[in-house]
Parts: C-alpha cells; structure tokens; sequence
C-alpha cells in the first residue's frame, strides 16, 4: 500500500529508521499481485535491507514481491538452477556485499602484482555470479562496498598494495569495469555501526536507513527505466534571495558580497552543474515572465535564461505550470523533480501531482544543495554523449512550446489548508509595517502610492478614513501582516485609495476575505458602495482584473464600484475567522 | 528522571517500534510478548532507545536486557556513570 508511506511521510523527505522497520516489517507481509518480484540475497543478515527494499519499492509508487534468501547464500542463489530464484524468476536482484567479499587476507609486503591477482580472483567470483544471471533476465542491483574504517597505520596505508584500504580501491574500480550492465549502488559514506555488525550481520547502522532508502529509489529506478530527467525549479528565494517583482535585479540577493548571496551562487552553480550532466531544466514560478526573466540577467547569476529548456511564470497554481512542463518538453510528468522554497507550493504539488518528487527547500539556501543531492534524484550509472548534448537539444524544441490553462482540484486544495484570518482597523503599532509595505510592494498593490508612516497615521487618525490590516496564517505557519487597505469616505463611497497583498498569498482567496471587510467597514462609515482604481505600473499587471473579478461593476477606466448592501456570497473564501 | 519517568518513554519507543498501544505495556514485558519483535528489531529498539535519551548503550547489555524495565534501568544507569 504505496500511498499509506506517502501519506504517513507528509512531506518529509525520508522515512526514519523505525518508520522504515514498521513499513518494511508490514509491507513484507502483505500480499498482493505486484509489479515486480525482487530477490535479496547476500553475504550478511538481509532482513533489515529487505524491508529497506520494499519500502524504497513502495515509494517509487510500485508493489513489490520481496524474497529473502537464506543467510550467506549468495553465490548459491545466482549459481543453483533449483533455487527460488533461478526456478521462480525475478525482475531484480539485489546482491547484498561488503568490503569482507573483496578483501584478501594476504602477507603486508605483498607486491602490487601479487595484489592484483588477488583482486581479480575476487571480482572473477562476482563476475560468475552475475553471468549466471545474464539469461534469466533479471536486473542486478549489487552493492558497492564502502572502504573499511580501521585506520591501523594512516597515511601508510594508502601507500600499502595490500593493505585492505588499497585492496578496495583496486577491487571497486575493477568491478565497475567488470560490470557495465550492473547497478551498482554506493554504499560509501553509510553510517557503520559495529554493533550492527556484531549483534545482526548487518553491513551498515540502522541510523544509515533513510539514506539507504534513498539510493535504492534511485537504483530502482535505474532499473525500471524511470530515470528523473527535468529539475523544475521556482525563482524567488530559491535561485536568489528576495523577490524579483518587489526588490527587482539591484535587490535581490546573489553573488560573493553576502553570505547569503554567496550560497544562492554556489546553488546555481550546482544547478548548472547538474545541466552540464544531461539534466533539463525548467522554472516553475509565479511571476511575471518578462520580470522574472531580469532576475536571471542579474551579474552574478550563473544561470541564464537559455539555460532552461521550459519556463513557466504565471499567476495560475504550480501543478499547472509542472503539467505545461511536462507537455512542452514531452516528458513524462514523472520524470520531473520540482524544488521549491515555499512549503505551500510543495504542498500544493505533492497533493495534486503525487508522481512529481518534490524537494522542499526551506529557508536556508546553506543547505539548498544538501537537501536536493539527499534525493538521489538524477543518480545515474553513467553519462552518454548523448547526456551531455541534451541541454542544447532541449532549449531548441523548447522555441515551440505551447503553453495551454490547465486546472487541477484548487478548490479542496485550499481548504485542507485551513487557513484563518484576520482582518480589522490598523492598531498605532501597526502603522509602521503598513508603512513598509507601502514602500516595498510592488506587484499586489492598485494604486502604488507609496505612503509614509506619517501619511499613514493621518489616514488612521481621521474619523472619514480607515486603515486595515489582514493577517493570514495556515496549517504551515504564520504568514503574519500580509495585506493592508487604506479607505476614504468620498460622499456616498468608500474609496480604496491604497490596497496591498503580499504575493505569497495570493490567489487563495484571501482577497476576497479582505474584500468582505472593506464593505463592512464601507457599511459602518454609512458609505453605500465602494469604489476601486487601478493604477498600471510596470509590475502590477498581476490585478489589473482584479476589481472584475470581485464582481465591481466598471464605471469608467480604471475605475469600479460595488453596492455595500449587495450579498457577499459571491466573494467565496476557504479562510476562516481566527 | 525517575525511572518510571523512563520506563514510560521506553514503553513509547516499543509502542512506535511495533505498533502496540502503550497501555499494553508493563516493566515485565519481554520481546517474546511482542509480535514482530525479533533480533533484528531489537537492534532497532536499541536505536530507538538511544535517540529518545541521547544515550549510547553498551552493546553486549543492551543485547541481554530481557524486560521493559531491564532496558529502563539500563538507560539509568547509563546516565549516572
């Protein structure tokens, strides 16, 4: 049952280790038709890794059939034509291995030749065991070895052919070249437990699960065919610091001058790097396109705009923008990895496109590159010419692109946000952040006024005026003081000189709770409408319908109204009074 | 901490680990009670043990505690050394 694990992770990139016993322990049990049937076998106690494999399976959105063969069994298993894998067949094969497999206990002073054979003999043994199996068909996902940790003698040993430090960098890169139809999963860098070791044969500590977890999703997918190819990246606060609508290109943050910048760099570089190894990319942004594009002509930007093959800026929900993705580039959905800063639009992602993998980035661009290489999303057994000249062919076919409105289910998205808010006559120590979103929004804002903290005040203080705040918070946190209306009774009408939002909160009805309570307050000034403009600017085109769309009847350019008195049913909101 | 206090956090590492309700739980409670509770898991109970207190447990002890309230003590006496 894949989507109990999913639903049990919530957005959490990995399992734990209980979470991977619990799960593995169930699922092992279960049965069930699958899609594949996976054979474990090994030199050590495999219990542990077969429920790692089944829970790996489960979230690849695949049922599996896991066997565990007995203890030690190994070679018996690829070799017997009566054992349960030769007679039953598999689709994959998973050869559980460590560095005691590949170590030949010999004389120290032994010669580098002396050691080399050696070598051979032991991946000779390996190379057997996998030819038995090329026949049958199945795909074999063998464990690469980590080093052994002893350090005995240091540098000395590096210097040492026999020393088993040696022995296993000889032995690695020869079963790499033995075996160009194997996958080989890394098992450098695993946790070692010894206890693990002593106590349950286990080849690495239970606190290395997730990560194990996560390697073996990739090498299942190698040996599946379903090989993630486009990274689908958001813009602000993920590829820069700050917002390129609000702060535009001098603004945001990138580049060696701050800490900060200097991590978003070193994330774009890491995101080119990626490229350079045949990974398309795509952004997936709320902006406006020609905006947004600016951000990328930033001096410090490694990223240019012909470097994404797909580039998706609209106002509509990212689940669309990923399916726009998926149809320019002609990719499966599937195929996609989206990283985003923002949980909500993680969370809106994962919801509606559960086949996407998503790599909520969080807060701190220090660990943007830790987050995503911890997926082993784009891990691959090695890289073709092909790969390498996959980003020019993409940009190409990008040119004809067609983008096309696309909706998911946005409606019960919202709700299961369970959004609360707050909207209410500004207090005296609001006035001052009022005043700062004056200064600073520039793409939720009408009019652009650009009011200061004293203007601000003024309009408070008149018994003719209203200043409001709206606050928002949902089930992800606190957004805080995200939208502000500054009204002037004007005869029989409100008018909204001033109204701002916050773009993180945007089209998520908001706007209409907001709305709400500006004709309530419109009722409570004895106004009997409220009237609206809008102002263009270079960067609010993102409401120029917005009055429209709060069912204002146009009563010249650029100007609306609506009847206080009229029923608000129409000004639909999934946010509740908090 | 108390030992009770203790023994009541083992017992929510054994309810995570196996799916068990608390309440079925008592300081005489061995992995023979335990549905799934084999050599295998026990390291992962050890694990569990080990992350809820911050404590690292000598392996041939943790290996023998034959009850809930073993391990209990265990980890108490752990922490005072």
């Amino acid at each position: 049952m894949p989507q109990t694990l999913q639903h049990a992770l919530n957005g959490r990139p990995q399992p734990t280790a209980v979470e991977i016993f619990t799960h593995g322990t169930r699922l092992l049990k279960s049965a069930g038709p699958s899609d594949l049937r996976i054979v474990v076998a090994g030199s050590s106690t495999i219990d542990m890794v077969a429920r790692a494999v089944a829970v790996a399976t489960a979230l690849e959105g695949r049922t599996s059939e896991i066997i565990i063969s007995p203890f030690g069994a190994w070679q018996q298993e690829a070799l017997d034509p009566m054992s349960s894998l030769r007679r039953g067949g598999a689709d994959i094969l998973v050869l559980v291995n460590d560095w005691r497999d590949l170590v030949t206990p010999m004389r120290l002073d032994a010669t580098l030749d002396e050691v080399r054979t050696a070598v051979a003999a032991k991946v000779k043994s390996f190379r057997v065991v996998w030819d038995a199996l090329v026949t049958t068909g199945v795909r074999v996902i063998q464990h690469l070895p980590a080093e052994p940790l002893a350090r005995y003698a240091g540098i000395a040993e590096r210097r040492l052919p026999a020393s088993p430090l040696s022995q296993m960098r000889l032995a690695i890169d020869a079963l790499l070249d033995a075996g160009p139809e194997i996958i080989f999963l890394d098992m450098a860098g695993l946790v070692v437990d010894p206890r693990a070791w002593y106590g349950a044969k286990l080849t690495f500590g239970q606190q290395a699960l997730p990560e194990y977890v996560a390697r073996m999703r990739g090498a299942l997918r190698t040996a599946t065919s379903r090989a993630k190819k486009v990274l689908a990246l958001d813009l602000d606060n993920t590829l820069w610091g700050g917002v390129i609508g609000d702060d535009g290109v001098s603004g945001i943050k990138l580049g060696p001058e701050t800490p900060t910048g200097s991590a978003f760099t070193a994330f774009q570089a890491y995101v080119k790097a990626l490229a350079a190894r045949g990974i398309i990319l795509a952004v997936c942004s709320k902006n406006e396109p020609e905006i947004a594009e600016t951000g990328l002509s930033h001096p410090h930007s490694l990223l240019q705009r012909s470097d994404f093959a797909a580039f998706e800026c609209s106002w509509s929900d990212k689940a669309g923008g990923l399916r726009r993705i998926a149809q320019a580039l002609n990719v499966g959905i599937d195929s996609i990895v989206f990283a985003d800063d923002n949980p909500v639009e993680c969370a809106l992602v994962r919801e509606m496109l559960p086949e996407v993998a998503v790599v909520e980035l969080g807060g701190d661009p220090a660990v943007f590159i830790e987050k995503l290489d911890a997926g082993c999303w784009f891990d691959s057994q090695g890289l073709s010419r092909e790969d390498f000249a996959r980003g020019a062919l993409y940009q190409a076919r990008a040119e004809a692109s067609a983008a096309q409105a696309s909706s998911g289910d946005l409606g019960s998205f919202l709700a299961s946000l369970d959004m609360k808010g707050v909207a209410r006559p500004a207090q005296a120590d609001e006035l001052a952040r009022v005043a700062q979103l004056e200064g600073k929004t520039n793409q939720f804002n009408l009019t652009t006024r650009r009011y200061d903290q004293a203007q601000v005040a003024a309009f408070a203080e008149r018994d003719d005026a209203v200043v409001l705040v709206g606050y928002l918070a949902d089930k992800f946190g606190d957004h805080g003081l995200v939208s502000t209306v500054i009204g002037v009774k004007d005869g029989d009408a409100l008018s909204i000189e001033s109204w701002l939002m916050s773009c993180r909160v945007f089209s998520r009805t908001f706007e209409h709770y907001v709305m709400r309570e500006i004709l309530v307050t419109a009722g409570r000034l004895g106004a009997r409408r409220v009237v609206g403009r809008y102002e263009r600017t270079s960067k609010n085109d993102v409401v120029a319908d917005l009055y429209d769309r709060l069912g204002f009847k146009r009563i010249g350019e650029d100007v609306w109204e609506r009847a206080v008195d009229r029923d608000a049913t129409d000004l639909e909101t999934c946010i509740t009074a908090r | 901490m108390e030992q009770t206090g203790i023994l009541d956090q083992v017992k929510q590492v054994v309810s995570d680990t196996f799916g068990v309700s608390v309440g079925s739980l008592t300081a005489e409670t061995t992995a023979n009670d335990v549905e799934g509770w084999d050599s295998v898991a026990h390291l992962i109970f050890i694990n569990g043990i080990e992350s809820a207190f911050g404590v690292r447990l000598p392996m041939q002890q943790a290996l023998d505690v034959s009850n809930l309230g073993d391990m209990a003590k265990l980890v108490q006496d752990v922490r005072q050394a």
